[in-house]
């Protein structure tokens, strides 16, 4: 039908336009109410001067367009509503949306349409299109400007920012912890690479010193002294690192179950060498032969089980130990020997009762060489050298339960011992034994080394060291001299009696129920180490320091042996050693 | 244009003119008065009754009678008093006498005033309800059942009912079921001064000639078909749905007038008197289809008389035009959409 044709082509027509300015209106809207919206936001990150949000802001703009678009074009008028815009609007009397109806085609009705149609084709777009612009689209200026404006005005967050604080110069000369520092590189190391690091973390130290000489920011002085703590403490945890981790177990496992080497066992699962060694020395002066050979026979299974785990430094000084442990018999048995004589002497009245005795240095085992020398000077050549065929004697018949190798040994220091030259060289190699063996020296000093640097940053930053008897603080263990039988309430809230006249309380008997003792090797409770990264799910305290590197192997070694998924091995493996 | 559509077009301005020849015919006999002329015009091709109300002397009679003269069309009054009987509107079957006086020719039909084109029910509130309901049936069904027999009323059938709305004594108002039949109520206003010169230089001087017929008969019942046929669009028709469902107190939409001063709302019969004198007027108008304001025009005179207002809203002196000004107020013309985007 021509007629219908017409009129819905015109009606279209009309449509679109009404279509587009509708789209254009909210389109402005949009970005009006976006800008509005962003205007707040902006001046927020204005003030807080932060300049990509604030001009990100005017993104608002075009989220608000987008969205306010796409709500007119979902809301869109219907036919029958654009008919009826169209009929105000050419105010004419609903011919088109009469016109519109879907009724049955009678000539009334055809007529209609025909005026519509021409109503339509006569029509001007500027009298049907909705209004585009509203006043409140000049808002969208205000807006706009705002947002710039505040770029040109300066931010109150920027200008008040407090500036950092100026960094204290500091220039130091001598200070007190840095030998033990700078002694780093003379240690023996168990390796190669870790020579080089001792080495490295030794020159470090140097360098630190010298630039505090020549004047150093302090945060600079702390960030360094920062740097060698850690460095310090990873060669400090080389035990418990990822290529010694099983094999310590394995060997403490394979020392604990000796009754003689149990708390060996037990320094040795800590990581303390230090203490490793100085119980590996009890055992070799056990007074029986039998407990030495088990010890023995433990120390062999704990090197085999080391070196099936892969452990090198570990199973090297576990080797020292064994190697040690024959020297440091036979050092005892002579010292046994020496102590008869001694007796002897003492018992014919040749020797005062407050003489020293032979046996007391070997509690001391540090000092062998020094107890051997006394020992000997309290005997005349002839008594040396009864002491020496005593000593044969016992070897030809079998008094002394050695293997052939010991019994060698022994033999060549009896041999020494008759003369006086022997004796000398019997002396010096009394000596040696008593050092300690390597890695309990290089922890030692990597301690020392540690106690320096805390002295060292305490010099320089001044953190404050708790004093062991202020206040209700406790008292220190052992020493016998806790002071006051009045009631304590507290740090500093002391209740008692103030008079200055405390009674002594017997306390020899008690025990202290912790050990106050400062250890200037670690880090106080408290005080933040401050340069570590942190990293999500793992430990700030990365290279592991203060009590978290002493929990380390015992942790380790429950979680090794405790019936747990594999992965949350892993995860506490990870959390103490997050390398 | 199309062929068709020019005889659509010519029969358009046909009415056009025929109704422009009535509306003069009417004026040179009835002065000033347009509005009651039109109305009654509205009614008249809308094939509905219409009531007038108005205070006597204000030429009710008159302009119904000349409307009978102008359309050539049989015309009964009927002047309603208190003891008027249904028969004597209706008629009755009369006992047939011969020439001496005997009975057994039968009964004979006596048709009442009812009988005709165009029916003036004076004073209609005057009679009993008894006799008021007589013409329930007839203005209904155009139809008189008289001794069970139905009887057809002629065509076209027009009952144009007056009443006074001042003198109440002796009255009895209309029932609403009978109010509901006019399609509208007309009130006729007093005229001004320059209408009662006019009115007394014509009355008080020779009689002047009784007016032409301006239109048949025939003339009259195409005007009724071709008001039948203009066409409403649906958003004019749902406009008037709208109106007529505001004016119910309980109804969503509706005014706070609305529910404070009525009791009852106008019924659907309303709604279809308002269409239908809606397109009486588009066809007076020479259109084709109804308009929003043809609708807002009849929306008075079609629902005066079909709300019956609160005690609070009688209390308060409201009539039942200040309710539909009101309703015509608050219910808009087009959806909000469309009324949004007028208002820009």
């Amino acid at each position: 039908m021509p007629a219908q044709t017409e009129f819905f082509r015109e009606f279209s027509r009309l449509r679109r336009v009404i279509r587009r300015a509708r789209l254009q209106r909210a389109g402005l809207s949009g970005t009006t109410s976006g800008l509005l919206l962003a205007l707040p936001l902006a001046a927020t990150a204005w003030w807080y001067g932060n300049d990509a949000l604030r001009f990100g802001a005017l993104g608002l703009g075009l989220v608000g367009a987008a969205t306010f678009a796409f709500r007119a074009e979902r809301r869109g008028l219907s036919d029958e509503e654009v008919a009826l815009f169209l009929d105000s609007r050419l105010a004419t009397k609903a011919e088109i949306t009469t016109a519109l109806s879907p009724e049955r085609a009678t000539e009334l009705h055809e007529l209609v349409r025909s005026r519509a149609t021409q109503l339509l084709s006569a029509a001007r777009t500027e009298q049907v299109r909705p209004t585009i612009y509203m006043r409140f689209h000049a808002l969208a200026v205000f807006g706009v400007i705002g947002i710039f404006g505040l770029g040109w005005l300066k931010s109150p967050g920027l200008a008040d920012a407090t500036p950092a604080p100026p960094a204290r110069p500091l220039s130091v000369v001598g200070l007190s912890g840095f030998e033990n520092l700078t002694k780093l590189d003379q240690l023996r190391a168990s390796d190669p690479e870790q020579a080089e690091r001792l080495k490295a973390l030794a020159e470090a130290a140097r360098r630190l010193q010298k630039s505090l000489a020549q004047g150093l920011p302090d945060r600079d002085a702390l960030s360094e002294i920062a740097k060698l703590r850690d460095g310090i403490h990873s060669e400090l945890g080389e035990l418990g690192n990822s290529e010694n981790r099983a094999g310590l177990s394995a060997a403490v496992e394979a020392l604990r179950r000796v009754d003689a080497t149990k708390k060996a066992a037990q320094a040795l699962g800590d990581g303390d060498l230090v203490r490793f060694d100085s119980e590996m020395k009890k055992v070799a002066q056990a007074a029986e032969q039998q407990d030495r050979d088990k010890a023995k026979e433990a120390l062999r299974q704990a090197i085999a089980a080391a070196k099936q785990k892969g452990a090198k430094s570990l199973s090297r000084e576990l080797a020292e130990q064994e190697q040690q442990l024959d020297a440091r018999s036979h050092a005892a048995e002579l010292f046994k020997q020496l102590d008869a004589a001694l007796d002897e002497k003492r018992r014919e009245g040749k020797l005062p009762e407050s003489a020293p005795s032979a046996e007391a240095p070997s509690k001391d085992a540090a000092n062998l060489g020094k107890a051997l020398e006394d020992a000997l000077k309290q005997l005349t050549p002839e008594e040396r050298r009864r002491v020496a065929e005593r000593m044969k004697q016992g070897i030809e018949d079998g008094s002394f339960d050695f293997d052939p190798q010991a019994q060698a040994k022994m033999e060549q220091m009896a041999e020494q011992l008759s003369t006086p030259e022997g004796q000398q060289k019997l002396a010096e190699s009394l000596k040696r034994l008593a050092q300690p063996s390597a890695g309990a020296e290089r922890q030692q000093g990597l301690r020392d080394g540690l106690k320096g640097l805390g002295q060292a940053q305490r010099e320089l930053s001044g953190v404050p060291i708790p004093l062991g008897r202020s206040g209700g603080g406790l008292p220190q263990a052992g020493d016998g001299s806790a002071e006051g039988n009045a009631p304590r309430a507290g740090r500093g809230g002391d209740r008692g009696n103030h008079d200055g006249k405390t009674e002594r309380v017997h306390g020899e008997s008690l025990r202290a129920k912790s050990e106050p003792a400062l250890d200037l090797s670690r880090p106080l409770l408290g005080a933040s180490q401050g340069r570590t990264p942190a990293r999500a799910g793992e430990t700030a305290n990365a290279r592991g320091s203060g009590a978290l590197e002493a929990a380390k192997a015992g942790e380790l070694l429950g979680v090794d042996r405790a019936p747990i998924p594999a992965e949350y091995r892993e995860q506490v493996s990870r959390y103490f050693s997050p390398e | 244009m199309v062929p068709g559509n020019q005889n659509v077009e010519s029969r358009l301005q046909l009415a056009r003119k025929q109704s422009q020849a009535l509306r003069a015919a009417l004026g040179q006999v009835v002065v000033g008065q347009q509005g009651v002329v039109e109305q009654v015009l509205w009614c008249l091709l809308a094939q509905g009754h219409v009531l007038l109300e108005g205070a006597p002397g204000l030429g009710k009679t008159l302009l119904v009678r000349t409307l009978s003269q102008c359309l050539d069309l049989t015309f009964s009054r009927i002047q309603f008093t208190p003891d008027l009987m249904p028969s004597d509107i209706t008629g009755n079957n009369m006992l047939r006498l011969d020439t001496q006086g005997r009975t057994g020719g039968g009964f004979e039909l006596h048709r009442g005033p009812v009988f005709t084109q165009l029916l003036l029910a004076d004073e209609i509130n005057r009679a009993t309800p008894k006799t008021q309901s007589a013409l329930l049936e007839a203005m209904q069904e155009r139809a008189v059942t008289i001794s069970g027999i139905r009887h057809p009323l002629p065509e076209p059938f027009m009952v144009l009912g007056t009443q006074n709305p001042i003198e109440m004594e002796g009255t009895y108002a209309l029932p609403e079921a009978q109010l509901d039949r006019f399609l509208l109520m007309v009130v006729v206003q007093s005229p001004d001064t320059e209408q009662m010169l006019q009115i007394l230089e014509r009355t008080t001087g020779q009689p002047s000639p009784d007016p032409s017929a301006v239109l048949s008969c025939a003339d009259l019942l195409e005007l009724q078909r071709l008001c039948r046929d203009i066409v409403v669009a649906r958003p004019v028709m749902h406009y008037a749905a709208r109106l007529v469902a505001a004016t119910s107190p309980g109804a969503a939409g509706a005014p706070p007038v609305v529910q404070k001063a009525v009791q009852y709302g106008a019924s659907v019969r309303a709604a279809q008197a308002m269409v239908l004198a809606a397109k009486a007027r588009a066809l007076l108008d020479g259109r084709a289809n109804v308009a929003f304001e043809d609708v807002r025009e009849v929306a008075a005179p079609a629902l005066r008389h079909r709300l019956i207002l609160s005690f609070e809203g009688e209390a308060d002196g409201l009539t039942t035009d200040d309710v539909v000004h009101e309703v015509l107020a608050g219910v808009g013309e087009h959806p909000e959409a469309v009324a949004r985007e007028l208002r820009g």
